[in-house]
């Protein structure tokens, strides 16, 4: 139901609503936690930018969701090249030592070979995630709205009664 | 009043707190539980745990840790348990334990259920020391110890080995050397045989001169020139007998040397003899009355089995405390967990760090006269030595009933590269009941009512190994627990019935991926002195009868050779005696016949002489 109501609200939000920017910003930050592969610091720290900047929340999730799968696949990569990053690299071993004794990076678990990898992985592609999410935008609601609202699949989701439902439960306002 | 806050936030919050006090300490228990589990790769069970929070701490009534090897036995159970908890480390995900107190330890209780986990449920993947374990070593050695037992039974040897036969097979030295003889003395025959041939010859010869120089009739010879010619003639025989005589002579010498030669080489024959009565002896195996080895087989075995199950918890801290690599492998860690790099840490707080364990435990005072009581402290458990930079150590002190008295003292630093583990134990007053020594198939025996005192000190650095083990085994009685199969047995049990004490000095060490072993008793002693006065007369008849065979196959062969050396030489001496006659007789006359001669010239001188007077006087 949640899942329903998101991709819908994502569908509209490519349609109308907010800008561009907005909607690349939520997906590229989203897909930086969906990169990760467990909750830390910087996880947390990235939702508060989600939060704290007027970027879009469902992309943000949908991102989260679909680069979660990817990560899934790409984990002996970020194994890897945390590995690299960690142990190989001895220009960094003070770095990595310096913030190990440090009182608040040891959250963040930078140490773990596979957080190192999706973290920095996540921060390279989410550039050309953000431009390319903003030009895809830019072209749906130039083009390809009118074809996506034809497709069955959007129909069923607008019409769920379970979205519905949902909506209308949210939109109660308090003391009424 | 927000009635959304109060109605999605407030009232949520508060079951949700409501829920975490009743179920946290459930939580909790499962939490350590699946953790020890995946540690120790067996069911970890606790009871009653209550978490406290002021001061931070836990405290259960009972934990049980299933050995993953005997499922249905268990490594150790405790009673209560409490421990008390940094709470400002905490908040830095970090687990201090700064004191933690365990009651009532016991090893190897037995269980009502099975302690193994389910089949679904992975067993935790052992870390590896860097190199085969210990007890995998020890196993190789134990396995090895089988191959060697020694063949001391004499019934089984008498049987077993058929004297005559064993003789018979062998290609003896002194046969050989005899053959060898024989062959030189054919030769020498067959060389006296030519001489033989040569010695007729001249016989003729001889015979010759000697009849021409017996034809000569000094009478009939008027002249003296004719005597002088005879004489000449008789001096040319004299001489031609004795160049031929010194032919002879020359040749009969070199064959007499070989025969010499084969007269001194038959007293060598002696000397082979020995030697293969000695190699015959050492085909037989007679026992040796030194009789070492024989405690090894009878103790060896057991107390490698007894190392064997300690090298299991050896390994078990080799591989479960952490060392410190600065620069760790790549593992191939499950999909999105990861591997974690750790770095040195200055002034601060390992992960996990259990600062000092008090530890006491025994059986009940009240049930048992004999009771175990254990206690001491382990100081520094934590999963990063590097940081707090102290070796995890562990002192405790043991006794049961009134006799028996332990000291363990154990070290595991991993604060350097090269890990080092090191314990020292010293017991004494180990009262055995019933230990079960030698093995099936050798001398299976049990020693009752003995005391032991024993000391063992241990050293690992990294895969190395030196251990050693001194016992001292006093007030001991040997029982058999069936009758004796074979004279050997009932020997060695006879013996062994006399040995009241001994002490073992047992040194393990590995060189590479294996285990030496060396083994020093005075048992060896002790049984050897039993074993000569016991086994003795047996071994001189086995030793005699073994001696009188060979001696017998070698003097058969030796009368053979003395018998035809004998003949020939009589042969030889005899003809040899003949000719000599021959040719003195023949010289006599010569030298008759010249003598007969020059008296004759003499005369013949005289006469002349005489004439030639008369002559002048009548003139």
């Amino acid at each position: 139901m949640f899942w329903l109501k998101l991709v819908r609200d994502f569908i509209s939000i490519l349609r109308e609503g907010q800008t561009p920017p907005q909607v690349a910003g939520g997906f590229a930050l989203g897909s930086i936690i969906g990169f990760f592969p467990f909750f830390t610091l910087q996880t947390l720290v990235v939702w508060l930018i989600i939060l704290i900047l007027n970027v879009n929340l469902s992309a943000a999730l949908v991102a989260l969701t679909v680069f979660s799968l990817i990560a899934y696949l790409l984990d002996p990569v970020f194994h890897w090249l945390g590995y690299v990053l960690l142990v190989q690299i001895d220009a960094l071993r003070g770095l990595w030592t310096l913030m190990y004794n440090a009182p608040i990076a040891p959250l963040t678990r930078f140490n773990n070979t596979v957080v190192m990898g999706s973290f920095v992985l996540g921060i390279v592609l989410a550039f050309p995630i953000y431009f390319g999410m903003k030009s895809f935008v830019i072209a749906y609601r130039k083009h390809l709205h009118a074809h996506v609202e034809q497709w069955k699949i959007y129909r069923v989701i607008k019409k769920s009664t379970l979205v519905q439902w949902y909506e209308k439960i949210r939109s109660l306002k308090p003391g009424v | 009043m927000r009635k959304n806050f109060v109605l999605f936030v407030l009232i949520p919050l508060l079951i949700l707190l409501v829920v975490v006090y009743l179920f946290i300490d459930r939580w909790v228990e499962a939490g350590l539980e699946t953790a020890g589990e995946a540690i120790v790769g067996a069911n970890v069970e606790i009871d009653n745990l209550h978490l406290s929070l002021s001061p931070l701490g836990i405290r259960f009534s009972r934990m049980q840790v299933a050995n993953p090897n005997d499922p249905w036995k268990n490594a150790f159970e405790t009673g209560t348990v409490q421990l008390t908890m940094n709470f400002g480390q905490l908040l830095r995900a970090k687990y201090v334990i700064e004191t933690m107190e365990i009651n009532d330890l016991i090893l190897g209780t037995k269980r009502t259920t099975d302690g193994s986990l389910p089949a679904g449920r992975k067993k935790a993947e052992e870390p590896s020391s860097g190199g085969p374990s210990f007890s995998a070593m020890a196993q190789d050695l134990l396995d090895k110890s089988v191959e060697k037992t020694p063949l001391f039974d004499i019934a089984q040897l008498r049987k077993g080995i058929n004297i005559d036969s064993l003789i018979k097979a062998q290609n003896f030295l002194s046969v050989k050397h005899i053959d060898t003889l024989k062959a030189r003395a054919t030769a020498a025959t067959q060389q006296w045989q030519g001489i033989q041939t040569d010695l007729d010859k001249s016989k003729q010869r001889i015979t010759e001169i000697s009849k021409n120089v017996q034809a000569i009739n000094p009478s009939q010879l008027k002249s003296p020139d004719q005597i002088v010619t005879a004489i000449s003639a008789a001096d040319n025989a004299y001489k031609s007998i004795n160049e031929t005589v010194a032919t002879l002579n020359t040749r009969k010498e070199s064959v007499a040397g070989e025969i010499k030669d084969i007269a001194a080489a038959v007293d060598s024959i002696d000397d082979f003899a020995r030697q293969d009565l000695q190699k015959v002896k050492t085909l037989v195996r007679l026992p040796d009355l030194k009789t070492s080895g024989i405690a090894e087989a009878l103790l060896g075995r057991k107390m490698l089995e007894d190392i064997h199950q300690y090298m299991y918890w050896i390994d078990f801290a080799r591989t479960h405390i952490t060392r410190y690599q600065s620069k760790p492998e790549m593992e191939k860690p499950v999909r999105m967990r990861g591997q974690n790099i750790h770095f040195p840490v200055e002034r601060a707080y390992p992960k996990f760090w259990i600062q000092k364990a008090s530890v006491s435990g025994g059986t009940d005072r009240k049930q048992d006269p004999d009771f175990i009581y254990v206690r001491g402290e382990v100081r520094n458990i934590t999963n990063d030595q590097t940081v707090t930079g102290l070796p995890m150590t562990a002192a405790l002190d043991g006794t049961r009933g009134a006799d028996l008295a332990l000291a363990l003292k154990a070290l595991f630093d991993r604060t350097k590269d090269l890990p080092l583990d090191e314990y020292h134990v010293t017991v004494s007053g180990i009262r055995l009941a019933e230990v079960t020594l030698g093995r099936s198939d050798f001398l299976p025996s049990t020693i009752s009512q003995a005391r032991v005192a024993s000391g063992i000190d241990m050293s690992i650095p990294g895969s190395r190994f030196d251990g050693r083990l001194k016992a001292q085994f006093r007030n001991l009685t040997m029982k058999f627990g069936s009758d004796p199969r074979n004279v050997g047995e009932r020997i060695a049990r006879q013996v062994l019935q006399g040995v009241h004490g001994f002490d073992v000095d047992l040194r393990l060490w590995n060189t590479r991926n294996a285990f030496d072993m060396a083994f020093a008793t005075d048992l060896d002693d002790q049984f050897a002195r039993g074993l000569k006065d016991a086994l003795g007369a047996e071994l001189t008849r086995l030793e005699g009868e073994i001696r009188a065979k060979v001696e017998a196959k070698v003097a058969e062969k030796r009368k053979e050779f003395e018998t035809l050396y004998a003949t020939k030489r009589r042969e030889a001496e005899k003809q040899l005696a003949a000719y000599q006659k021959m040719v003195n007789d023949n010289l006599a006359i010569v030298d008759s016949k010249k003598a007969e001669l020059t008296a004759q010239l003499e005369k013949q001188k005289k006469g002349l002489l005489d004439d030639a007077v008369n002559k002048l006087f009548k003139k």
